[in-house]
């Protein structure tokens, strides 16, 4: 059975990097990724910005930026068409997002550039990407709030719905 | 952990060789935000942007 992005294993390494490096690309620059949930908030994609050469978007939502994040990793690290929203990269949100990829059913099995969704069922109200684990817990990156994004515990709030895949 | 109706990824044998090739995923230092310390999440959009032409070069 091929995986949910039919790539190869150490393609999938290589993009969950990607999205893995867009993440943090914008977690360390906090102060000029800011919070909306207008148009502005594709800006990254449509502005084609790679965070392979320090790009990232100014502007975005939670979902925006966790698509950007995977865009990085599935469009720009191997040509692939929109497989977290279905809308050729073009919009989206977290109800898109639920009816894309698969879930995940272990935490064990959590691996970095799958996303967390929260809320208390479809289509959920908020989600984040994983980059890593820490005590054999995923830690998210989540853009939020204006203040963001932050690096938290994929639990920091208690409505986790579902982890997705889209690699 | 969450069950959900139809296939899970992690039932998928094709991901099996990832956990050990993944090896950077447990990362001791990654620093956490304390939640406390943020604001609510405002959520998202709540909808899908209307439908737009994609870029050339998209799909």
């Amino acid at each position: 059975m091929p995986s949910v992005s039919g790539l190869s294993r150490d393609q999938r390494i290589q993009c969950r990097e990607r999205v893995v490096q867009a993440a943090l690309l914008g977690l360390n620059n906090i102060s000029q990724v800011h919070y909306t949930q207008d148009a502005r908030r594709w800006s990254g994609i449509a502005s084609h910005r790679s965070a392979r050469i320090g790009q990232f978007p100014t502007h975005s939502d939670c979902s925006s930026f966790a698509t950007w994040c995977l865009w990085n990793g599935l469009f720009l690290g191997f040509g692939l068409g929109d497989l977290v929203n279905g809308a050729g990269w073009t919009g989206g949100f977290t109800g898109t997002m639920l009816t894309h990829g698969k879930p995940v059913r272990h935490l064990a099995n959590v691996r970095r550039g799958d996303c967390v969704l929260y809320g208390s069922g479809p289509p959920g109200n908020h989600v984040t990407v994983v980059v890593g684990k820490q005590g054999g817990l995923p830690v998210v990156v989540s853009h939020g709030s204006e203040p963001g994004p932050f690096q938290l515990a994929y639990n920091y709030r208690d409505d986790v719905m579902e982890i997705r895949r889209y690699i | 952990m969450f069950e959900h109706p139809g296939e899970y990824a992690d039932d998928d044998p094709e991901y099996d060789a990832d956990a050990a090739a993944d090896v950077d995923l447990e990362v001791a230092e990654l620093q956490l935000t304390d939640p406390a310390e943020i604001p609510e999440d405002e959520g998202d959009a709540g909808t899908a942007d209307p439908p737009a032409e994609p870029p050339e070069g998209y799909d």
